[in-house]
């Protein structure tokens, strides 16, 4: 479905990713993992087309890697983005409906809305309030509630658990989990990778902007010494 | 005693009507893409000398014109972000700042080359001013008509803000405009909508300029902005509420120094003002309602 072939990010004269090739298949959750600063979110960034990059990026047999962000978003690619980003003078309910803006079934749209407030009550209790006066879980919840109301092809997650309590953290990866079961195609970036690592079918390991190791959990677990130093995984 | 404060507070409020709905003007534009919009006057003028051309070549029914102008401000805003701001729209806010700037002069030199350096009557308008009395209170209904429009723009802008999609996008962008384009949302449509909007309110303005002055010229719109501009800063710039807030503020203060001052000052109003405009922003150096700077992000 997602087809990264050769891409390189550059902060103008700086390239800070290297020539990295990866792939997700249609219905699958491929992780990228990597320490701080390993080029995750200027990876996804360059999927989404915000930054400066050489390669192709290929997506639903389509080189998408000359459009414009909108473009790409409208093809089917959804963003939940690292720090949540909700607009946070806007209400709750408001940003659900931002989320929906490449949809033309705008009544089915409105209906999601309503059944995102059954998965999230709380949610739906502060359907008015202004995001910003959301905790970081709501926030994060409301992320990827957003995120989720374009109905997207592959849904791209950056850091969905960074700063949440581990209570909260854990209800974020059920909800990924769930995701997952209903077919949704999920880049999810983390460094939280113990968790990642189970959650993913296939897993990319990014440091200093290069591909060092990749495959299934139990093939990331044989290289223990490098997966300790980079993720702290232990095994 | 009390007829001379009624008397003062109605003109106050006019004049901070007209100051409000330019500073509205150039604080949508501002709050969504940073831009100090300073061509802004020179799309009032436009209005100008549309209401002048039309009265020229015979038109005379005032709805019409009024129409026309109001159409021709919208466009000439459209047209500018098209031909001028779109292509430094990811640039820093300096190089917006000074294209702005360059457009205003190029503008304004324009009107000076193809129309004329001096003021041309445009009495159009006039029909709008007649002088009404209530007891010992004398205003003019252009006043009325002026404030009475200028609330209404505020109304119209805000239940577009709050009811329609583009205008929940437009108060989104004014916070995190990559997010909102990250929505699937185009960039330009929600850029274009915002120099719509502040066209649509340069329209209005100039129509009460012109029936105020009854001529146009090429600085029409410049000193009014100026002030608007001033409004912005001491209401908060990028704050809708701080635009209108400090437009009436601004208002207010004149017709105060007005009254207060003696007469031999009168020449002197201005620096009376901007010392007291200096105090506040000692007071609040981000304006009285600084709009908010956080993301809403919580880590
Ligand atoms: N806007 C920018 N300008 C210049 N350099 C940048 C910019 N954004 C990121 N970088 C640099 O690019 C490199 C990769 O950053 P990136 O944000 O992609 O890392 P990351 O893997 O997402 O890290 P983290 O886990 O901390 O989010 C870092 O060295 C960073 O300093
Ligand atoms: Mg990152």
């Amino acid at each position: 479905m997602l087809i990264v072939n050769d891409l390189s990010v550059f902060y103008g004269k700086i390239k800070v990713v290297h020539n990295i090739n990866f792939t997700i298949e249609e219905g699958s959750c491929v992780a990228l993992l990597g320490p701080n600063g390993a080029g995750k979110t200027s990876t996804i960034s360059s999927i989404l087309g915000t930054v400066n990059s050489t390669g192709t990026v290929n997506f639903c047999n389509q080189d998408i890697s000359k459009i414009q962000t909108e473009d790409r978003i409208k093809l089917g690619i959804s963003i939940a983005p690292e720090g949540r980003r909700v607009f946070s003078n806007l209400s709750v309910f408001e940003n659900l409906y931002l989320g929906s803006a490449i949809r033309k079934d705008r009544a089915i749209a409105d209906n999601e809305i309503e059944n995102w407030f059954n998965i999230f009550p709380i949610l739906k209790e502060r359907k008015d309030q202004s995001a910003g006066t959301l905790s970081g879980g709501e926030q994060q919840m409301l992320t990827i509630a957003r995120a989720l109301m374009g109905n997207p092809k592959i849904l791209l997650l950056d850091e969905p658990s960074l700063g949440l309590a581990p209570m909260i953290t854990k209800q974020v990866f059920e909800l990924i989990e769930t995701l997952k079961t209903k077919g949704i195609t999920i880049l999810l970036v983390e460094q939280n990778a113990t968790e990642a690592l189970k959650l993913a079918d296939y897993s990319y390991i990014l440091n200093s902007g290069n591909i060092v190791a990749h495959g299934n959990r139990s093939e990331i677990l044989k290289k223990g010494d490098l997966m300790s130093s980079l993720t702290g995984v232990e095994n | 005693m009390i007829d001379y404060v009624v008397q003062q507070s109605l003109n106050a409020l006019s004049f901070g009507a007209e100051y409000a709905l330019i500073a509205l003007g150039l604080a949508i534009v501002f709050s969504i893409m940073g831009l100090v919009n300073f061509a802004h006057g020179e799309v009032i003028a436009i209005g100008g000398y549309c209401m002048m051309v039309m009265a020229a070549i015979a038109f005379r029914n005032p709805i019409v014109i009024i129409i026309g102008a109001i159409f021709a401000s919208v466009i000439m805003a459209v047209f500018l972000e098209r031909i001028a701001f779109r292509p430094v729209r990811y640039a820093d806010a300096t190089t917006g700042l000074l294209t702005a700037f360059g457009v205003s002069l190029i503008l304004q030199n324009l009107f000076l080359l193809l129309v004329s350096p001096r003021p041309i009557a445009v009495t159009s308008m006039y029909f709008l001013d007649w002088p009404i009395k209530l007891g010992s209170i004398r205003i003019s209904s252009l006043q009325i008509f002026e404030t009475v429009a200028t609330l209404l723009a505020i109304l119209f802008l805000v239940l577009f803000l709050k009811r329609s999609f583009l205008g929940i996008a437009m108060r989104a962008a004014s916070l995190d405009f990559e997010m909102v384009r990250l929505m699937g949302i185009r960039a330009n449509r929600v850029i274009a909508t915002a120099f719509a909007i502040s066209g649509l309110l340069a329209g209005i303005a100039a129509i009460f300029i012109i029936a105020r002055r009854g001529a146009v010229d090429p600085t029409l719109g410049f000193n009014p902005v100026l002030k608007a501009f001033v409004a912005c800063v001491v209401g908060g710039f990028g704050s809708l509420t701080g635009a209108v807030l400090g437009g009436f503020l601004l208002g207010a203060l004149e017709v105060g120094m007005l009254v207060i001052l003696p007469q031999s000052y009168g020449g002197m109003k201005d620096a009376f003002v901007f010392a007291v405009i200096a105090i506040i922003l000692v007071w609040r150096p981000e304006g009285i309602l600084s709009p908010q700077k956080e993301k809403g992000d919580k880590i």
